[in-house]
């Protein structure tokens, strides 16, 4: 008897430890290092976990710092504060997002969308993101026992990679993924008869919208049986529709933000912009004119991506951070100098690691996913790597540079302008990893189909074709242009020339172009 | 005989403590202030994810997989399975963690020749959470490319757009289907305005899918696109395909 009970315990144990309903198993509290309490108001729903388990703090700084909640702050103060900035950033992410999916839409349709995003906000987190706790750490907001990450409530048990690549960390991403939720929910609530029969038409495809984000696609109508299970959920959802109780503490609904929320929905490095209102170009101000962003010096625009924005300073320095907004029509007629983000950057900082080149780590150091985002792993000091790109972030001159480590793709800090050569260094010795990227003395073949054509400059005069299949040795690695072109200098039936051989960004196709022999 | 009786006491007694510990934790949980706004004015509370939650995964030894994966379906629909009802996705998942699970189990000998299983996959194809969805994309790339197959994805896709991983696995599966119109269309529609993070993962992967042929068609989309790092992306990865077709 004895046996047969501790065998049908062990058994019971068995089979309940391989038990797990969650798609990933994220245990509660996930990463949530100096957890902190709340209150059921807006701005401190609890709990709060440190912000950087997730991404770089001094990336928050730069962007959302307004967006902070100070716990040492006069709370009364610093809710009505908090919630006129975020309530602003979270419309205009709203507006955004919607005018990219469904540029046509009615106005009706649009103020639907908005309410919908708004109400999801203050239902899901009562607006809350980030806050600065009392012990001066900056902390975001965990609901549902930790798995709900920030404003929108991303789960990390259903959205694992979203969570550890900081989509969900940094508010620009959090709501372009959080608004792809609900986006697709807005989109089958068109179809649906509760919707399209209903009385309120908007007001119906709301909650519909939101029931499908809360209990999935098949869920769209559930708001509309009062004897479903979670029935509680769609009536304490309408109740935030109909009631708004953010606006008490939101005194201007039509408050402008200062975020660049748009672009942070998109990328990492945004700038600030305001509308011109003079229609000339003014000496020493950054335009945004597209996707580059100029500096106008002798009444010429000097443009780059924004990604590359600090380079600019090679050009001289800016008299505000805040870029006037332009068409490229009417910058063409004073001139636009487009820059190689290579060059430019180079002159702005002589220790920049060109792209191609050997590093070594001189102290460990963070692998990210992005320059601020997500961290992967830590490479150990004296690693010796292949910088694959680079990138500048903020005044200081902090540099970026992405690299294979084993089986990681990612970036690592290298330091700023004062501290770089404490963090990386170039190194011409050999590099031990396998890469798609050939280095110096390295043999190639080309995969190409049509072969590669041989030129005797980047992008120059053609000399000839390599066909598929050949074999020749790289003299020298280089990255050039706008876009991240990628050259080898070769020889090849004794003639010395560049062949092109793929894109660093924003994705690789080297492997589609030739192959560095083992 | 003796024995057996006693076993089968420990484990009824051993269930019915089971089972009062979870309804214990689901009152005490109840009762307690909860973890978030949309939990605090709810009635339900969400269990803590370690629990043990009575599940009956099935493994991949059925004779017959058509037969359990339309019974999967049917509590997809009815939601009257052994599933826990503890937060609103919570069934969902589970059932849906269950099903992927199954279908990793299933060996392709079972489903190469085998018309119904096919039919099944499809259909979990289009109700199949990002996890279903995987499996499935891994089992379809072993069979002929069909337009049924095609069909399912695409559908399957629109229910679950957000997932980027998900949408670079599935252009993988397209590029057998080149200039399959419906492929072609579908790709279009989400670079113009589908889910960011999946416009950008298409973008950036569109090599996958691109032919001589059909490169022109997503070289008009790019002036549809409205956003600016997908529109960037596009049009970086079709230039770069546009060189090698003449070497660069």
């Amino acid at each position: 008897m004895k046996t047969i009970l501790s065998i049908s315990i062990f058994s019971l144990l068995i089979i309940f430890a391989n038990m797990s309903f969650a798609a990933n198993s994220t245990p509660n509290y996930y990463k949530c290092n100096n957890r902190e309490g709340g209150e059921w108001n807006f701005g401190r729903a609890p709990q709060a976990c440190s912000a950087s388990s997730f991404g770089s703090d001094s990336y928050l700084n730069i962007y959302y710092s307004k967006l902070f909640f100070s716990d040492s702050a006069g709370r009364s103060s610093e809710r009505n504060r908090y919630m006129g900035e975020i309530h602003a950033v979270t419309r205009d992410a709203a507006i955004a997002y919607f005018k990219k999916k469904k540029p046509a839409a009615t106005s009706a349709e649009l103020n639907a969308w908005i309410e919908a995003v708004v109400t999801t906000a203050a239902h899901e987190s009562f607006f809350s993101m980030y806050r600065r706790t009392a012990d001066s750490r900056l902390k975001m907001m965990r609901g549902d026992y930790g798995h709900g990450h920030g404003l929108m409530q991303i789960d990390d048990r259903h959205h694992y990679n979203a969570i550890n690549n900081g989509t969900a960390w940094n508010l620009g991403t959090h709501y372009s993924y959080g608004m792809d939720i609900l986006y697709t929910g807005w989109k089958l609530a068109s179809n649906l008869s509760c919707v399209k029969n209903a009385s309120n038409y908007w007001q119906a495809h709301i909650r519909s919208a939101w029931a499908i984000y809360n209990g999935g696609s098949a869920k769209g109508c559930r708001w509309t049986n009062p004897n479903d299970t979670w029935a509680k959920n769609d009536q304490n959802f309408y109740t935030s529709l109909t009631k708004k109780n953010w606006k008490s503490y939101v005194s201007n609904t039509q408050q402008a933000s200062n975020v660049p929320i748009s672009c942070l929905m998109e990328k990492e490095s945004c700038t600030s912009t305001e509308p011109d209102v003079d229609n000339r170009p003014l000496e020493n101000r950054l335009y945004k004119i597209g996707s580059q962003i100029c500096l106008v010096k002798n009444q010429r625009f000097f443009c780059i991506t924004e990604r590359d924005r600090p380079c600019l300073n090679a050009i001289g320095t800016a008299s505000s951070e805040t870029a006037l907004t332009w068409t490229l029509a009417q910058a063409n007629p004073y001139g636009i100098e487009q820059q190689n983000r290579h060059r430019l950057c180079k002159t702005y900082d002589s220790n920049l690691i060109a792209v191609a080149s050997g590093i070594k780590v001189q102290k460990n150091i963070n692998l990210r996913e992005t320059p601020a985002g997500g961290l992967i792993t830590v490479i150990p000091v004296n690693t010796v790597l292949q910088v694959r790109d680079f990138e500048f972030r903020g005044t200081a001159g902090d540099r970026y540079y992405k690299v294979h480590y084993g089986t990681k793709v990612g970036y690592l800090f290298a330091g700023s302008l004062s501290d770089n050569i404490s963090w990386a260094v170039a190194i011409s010795s050999s590099i031990s990893q396998a890469s798609t990227m050939a280095r110096v003395n390295d043999y190639i073949k080309i995969v190409n189909q049509a072969g590669i054509n041989i030129r005797s400059t980047p992008g120059g005069p053609l000399l000839g074709n390599i066909p598929k299949g050949i074999s020749v040795k790289v003299t020298e690695a280089l990255a050039d242009g706008t876009d991240d072109k990628l050259y080898y200098k070769i020889i090849y039936k004794n003639q010395t020339g560049y062949i092109y051989t793929g894109i660093l960004m924003p994705t690789e196709t080297l492997s589609e172009w030739t192959e560095v022999a083992p | 005989m003796k024995n057996q009786y006693y076993f089968a006491a420990f484990i009824a007694l051993a269930g019915s403590i089971l089972l009062y510990q979870n309804r214990a934790g689901q009152l005490e949980l109840l009762s307690k202030s909860s973890e978030s706004p949309k939990q605090k004015i709810a009635t339900y509370q969400r269990k803590p994810v370690n629990d043990p939650v009575v599940t009956t995964p099935k493994k991949a030894k059925y004779s017959n997989s058509t037969a359990e994966l339309i019974r999967l379906k049917k509590c997809a629909e009815n939601e009257n399975c052994n599933y826990p009802q503890i937060d609103p996705r919570s069934y969902e998942f589970a059932l849906h963690h269950d099903v992927a699970q199954f279908l990793k189990g299933i060996q392709s000998s079972e489903y190469k020749d085998n018309k119904e299983v096919q039919k099944a996959f499809r259909d979990w194809m289009v109700i199949g959470n990002g996890f279903v969805q995987s499996v499935l994309l891994e089992k379809f790339a072993e069979l002929e490319p069909t337009s049924e197959i095609v069909a399912a994805i695409i559908d399957g896709l629109k229910n679950n757009y957000h997932d980027p991983l998900i949408m670079n696995q599935a252009l993988h599966e397209f590029s057998r289907y080149p200039n399959n119109q419906e492929v072609t269309t579908f790709i279009q529609e989400t670079l113009k305005e589908g889910p960011h993070l999946s416009a950008l993962e298409a973008a950036k992967n569109i090599r996958k899918v691109l032919t001589p042929e059909n490169v022109s068609n997503y070289e008009k989309t790019i002036r549809e696109v409205r956003s600016e790092s997908v529109r960037e992306a596009l049009s970086a990865s079709l230039k770069d395909y546009r060189f090698s077709l003449v070497g660069g």
